[in-house]
């Protein structure tokens, strides 16, 4: 490339100091392919040394799957779940972290749509943050480590579901809490950084389910253990996920995305929760 | 005041006697229909085989009874009963249901035998069960993951230090000049 | 190894400009009249953006007009707008060089040194950017580096870019500064000027001028004027990446990266006639900065314009001719919606009236081409925050409706408050007085190069 570009230089040129020598641009490349040869071993170690962290906090038996399965035919708005989630996690207003959307199905009726974060398999927001804050718990959960994070807000913009929500000034006081300050439960909440529902991980080693699902008057929220195939909502009523996905047609939002959300929603409003949001290209 | 200890004294003998007799009659409605609930041998991706065994007060085999198979489920606060299965008990009384869960360990079981849609009788055990339907497993995606991955960012690191090492030797190479003895 | 040369080489390859040198020295010399008070009103206004950046960390990111409807706008704009037009210096020096463009000569300096300040100015802008920048030594600490992240990507890419900037300006530097030490030791023998004698002792270093040593300067500077090519194409495209690495319409667009590669360079040129125009004016080189140059730069520049224009109708024609709602609405918020205003000033301004001025003869002046260039910069920068703001405020879950391409609700609002604008005002105020600063220590005009090239195309008949 470099001599093609370079013998364009006229012939009959009598004063060669301006002329870019060929000679000395290869001398010159050559002391990039040294430094290129030197350097592959090096940035191939540094590649190669960096991998994610493995987290290692499994229990002894079998490791919980945790997954949220949302009855859309016994919701009706009411939004006691936002409510609880954002009393229990000490959120400002405007941080729905379990959000009630208000959509629309294809006859163009109105039907409420309750939207955590959708605790990905794949999830988007967590290869694309440059300091490793997101991360996958082996039990499902993707959660935030609010002390790494810098704040570039580009796991808002990867997010297919507008699940994240920015600390944009000083978080909402909090009195002390049962369990320490830590991604499983970040109460406080830190200025200046990401945060997202948790499906209350902090409070699930002892058997209890979110705060959404705790206060649904409807029963519409069900947390389950995909491992044991069981989900139980706030009014007690246990089911086996399996079949009770089965038989209800559940589904998962945007499964396009590929995202393969822990998320089940039951229809029963004729939406067919396929987002045509997609982009053209 | 006698009189109202006589009343109180009254009342007690008489709430006591009450007691007796509803308990009396729980007793002896129980004892009128059994439930046993056996286990078989679990067979890993196969299942556990439940029976249950209803029989009436004399020890005749209940026909036609629905028994409602339960589960414990212990992952949550207060172990929430799971409905896992419904079968009707046959000529010899019997309702047989195989239970094919997703984990394997001992799991308390609760069936119930109900005759026109009222519960006659109740039965409990603990067994341990076998393995169906594996769960699959979380899948823990990282995009650089992979060879492909991993070279592309090693080549990609390899090739920005390269840049860097480069610059830095030109401008060495410029700042050093030569000796004089070149020059023409 | 010793080189062998056909021709012999001269130990001076070319005469002694003695008016050039002078003319170039004087701003260095003289304190100009305007000087002080410019750079105290400059620093006033760079003052203020630090002042408001103080505020905004006391007060968060809020304070700057975000929201989580509207989680990306002006800085990210900024960041975008200020390392684009760093871009002039590849393009003007690098591309030139390699093309042999002899004219090139008295803009290289300019070019490269406008560069050198503005693409600092734009990294400074990760760090309003950022919601916690306490922690950004993350980004240069090994074990906190996520490799799949473009952000950490942008930030190598930039850093090294940086690093060639730096090396672009200080090579054909050397030589000048040789010169000016010279100079400075036959006209100003005081001690006035003893911090710029070091400073051009140290620059020049133990290069001594011998053939051999102009011969492996320009060979240097020809592998460098190669390698800052790739280089910035990729900046702007990792930059591009942060965006596109999203399902949001707007962002998702495979044509990003050549979308933002050229944009920086049409920006990055106008630039370049912007600070030609002052420094010429400013520094008195009237004689040497002619009409010529101003258009050949404003053809180069608008050779970029048309290429932005139509890349910007292919974008905008394929998504809004899908039917899918997400793309349709977007282009319909931009063109007709809550963004039109932006939009169609980017394509008035910075589209067709820079289109036209270059087309019109009369018009094609020194003047024009600046007035073309100042609605490019403005107009690019515009553009740039019509591409961050609207998918950032795109609604990600909203009810799918029977229509696509209609205005749905739920899209969010980026507010402008005086913290983001005072900061952007630095940064602009910053390009100027580093210019301003860097133009009283270093020679304005590449004097060697010129006299080079004034020397080989006399020898040659001109190729300019």
């Amino acid at each position: 490339m470099s001599e093609a570009m370079i013998d364009t230089t006229t012939a009959g040129a009598t004063a060669t100091a301006v002329t870019i020598q060929r000679r000395s641009v290869l001398r010159a490349a050559a002391i990039g392919g040294i430094g290129l040869g030197v350097l592959g071993a090096v940035g191939g170690t540094v590649a190669l040394a960096a991998e994610p962290a493995s987290t290692t906090t499994t229990t002894s038996g079998p490791t919980k799957q945790w997954c949220m399965i949302i009855d859309l035919r016994m919701c009706n708005g009411c939004q006691l779940c936002t409510t609880a989630c954002q009393t229990a996690h000490f959120l400002h207003e405007d941080q729905t972290w379990m959000k009630v959307y208000t959509m629309t199905n294809a006859a163009g009726e109105e039907y409420p749509m309750p939207r955590p974060c959708m605790q990905c398999e794949d999830p988007a927001c967590v290869p694309v943050c440059p300091v490793g804050a997101n991360f996958r718990t082996p039990e499902g959960l993707v959660l935030v480590d609010q002390s790494k994070c810098i704040g570039t807000r580009i796991c808002m913009n990867a997010c297919p579901y507008d699940a994240r929500y920015f600390n944009w000034g000083a978080p909402e006081p909090a009195p002390k809490q049962p369990y320490a300050q830590s991604p499983e439960w970040p109460v406080p909440q830190v200025q200046g950084t990401v945060g997202k529902c948790i499906d209350c991980a902090a409070m699930l080693p002892t058997g209890q389910i979110p705060e959404c699902a705790t206060h649904c008057a409807m029963g519409v929220i069900y947390f389950g253990d995909l491992t044991s195939d069981t989900a139980v909502n706030g009014m007690g009523q246990t089911i086996k996920i399996s079949t009770f996905l089965a038989e209800n047609n559940g589904m998962v939002f945007k499964e396009e995305y590929g995202t393969h959300p822990r998320v089940f929603y039951i229809p029963g409003h004729g939406q067919d929760l396929v987002n045509d949001n997609d982009s053209g290209d | 005041m006698r009189t109202p200890t006589r009343v109180l004294g009254g009342l007690l003998v008489g709430g006591v006697a009450v007691l007796a007799l509803a308990l009396g009659g729980v007793a002896g409605a129980s004892g009128a229909t059994s439930l046993q609930l056996r286990a078989g041998a679990p067979v890993t991706g196969v299942g556990t085989a439940l029976t249950a065994v209803v029989d009436s007060p004399a020890g005749a085999p209940v026909t036609g009874a629905v028994v409602t198979f339960e589960v414990h489920v212990p992952e949550f606060a207060g172990s929430p009963l799971l409905t896992i299965g419904r079968a009707t008990t046959d000529a010899s009384g019997v309702a047989a249901f195989t239970y094919q869960p997703t984990w394997a360990g001992p799991t308390s079981f609760v069936a119930t035998a109900a005759l026109g849609g009222s519960t006659i009788a109740q039965g409990t055990l603990t067994a341990s069960v076998a393995r169906t339907d594996p769960f699959a497993g979380p899948i823990n995606a990282t995009r650089t993951d992979g060879l492909i991955g991993r070279w592309a960012v090693a080549v990609l690191l390899a090739l920005v230090l390269a840049m860097w090492i480069t610059l830095l030797a030109l401008v060495v190479r410029v700042q050093q000049g030569s000796p004089r003895t070149t020059e023409g | 190894m010793t080189d062998v040369i056909v021709e012999p080489v001269p130990s001076e390859a070319h005469p002694v400009d003695h008016e050039l040198r002078h003319a170039v020295l004087r701003p260095v010399l003289e304190t100009p009249r305007w000087w002080w008070p410019s750079v105290l009103v400059l620093g006033a206004v760079v003052a203020l953006g630090i002042v408001a950046w103080i505020f905004q960390l006391a007060h968060g990111l809020g304070s700057a007009g975000y929201n989580d409807d509207a989680f990306w706008g002006i800085y990210e704009s900024n960041l975008v707008t200020f390392i684009g037009v760093s871009y002039g210096g590849a393009v003007v020096s690098a591309i030139l060089r390699l093309t042999h463009q002899s004219w090139r000569a008295p803009l290289t300096r300019i070019a490269e040194a406008t560069a050198l300040v503005t693409l600092p100015i734009g990294m400074i802008f990760i760090i309003p950017h950022l919601g916690n920048p306490g922690k950004i030594w993350e980004l240069v600490w090994p074990p906190y580096w996520n490799l799949s992240s473009p952000i950490l990507w942008d930030f190598f890419a930039v850093s090294t870019y940086l690093m060639a900037t730096i090396v672009f300006f200080y090579l054909p530097l050397v030589p000048d500064a040789k010169v000016a030490l010279e100079q400075l030791d036959a006209e100003a023998p005081s001690t006035r000027v003893k911090v710029r004698q070091t400073l051009y002792r140290t620059l020049v270093g133990r290069y001594g001028g011998t053939p051999t040593e102009r011969r492996r300067l320009n060979g240097s500077i020809g592998l460098l004027a190669i390698m800052i090519i790739p280089m910035a194409v990729s900046v702007h495209s990792v930059l591009s990446f942060a965006f596109a690495s999203s399902s949001r319409a707007g962002y998702m667009e495979t044509i990003l990266p050549v979308y933002f590669v050229v944009a920086a360079l049409y920006s990055g040129v106008a630039l370049v006639v912007i600070s030609v125009a002052a420094v010429r004016k400013l520094f008195h080189l009237e004689s040497y900065i002619a009409s010529r140059h101003f258009v050949r730069l404003g053809f180069l520049m608008i050779a970029f314009g048309a290429a932005y224009l139509y890349l910007t109708f292919t974008e905008y024609l394929i998504d809004g001719y899908s039917n899918t709602a997400g793309p349709a609405a977007w282009v319909h918020q931009v063109v007709a919606g809550r963004y039109w205003v932006p939009f169609w000033f980017y394509f008035v301004a910075g589209g067709l009236v820079p289109l036209l001025i270059m087309a019109i003869k009369p018009l094609r002046t020194k003047t024009g081409v600046t007035i073309a260039s100042v609605f490019v910069v403005l107009s690019l920068w515009v553009k740039r925050l019509v591409i961050v703001i609207p998918a950032a405020t795109e609604p990600l879950v909203r009810a799918a409706t029977k229509a696509s391409g209609g205005v749905s609700t739920g899209w969010g609002t980026y507010h402008f408050t005086w913290i983001s604008i005072s900061i952007t005002v630095a940064a602009t105020a910053a390009i100027f007085l580093l210019l301003l600063i860097v133009f009283r220590f270093v020679p304005a005009l590449s004097v060697t190069e010129m006299e080079e090239l004034a020397h080989e195309t006399r020898t040659q008949g001109g190729r300019s």
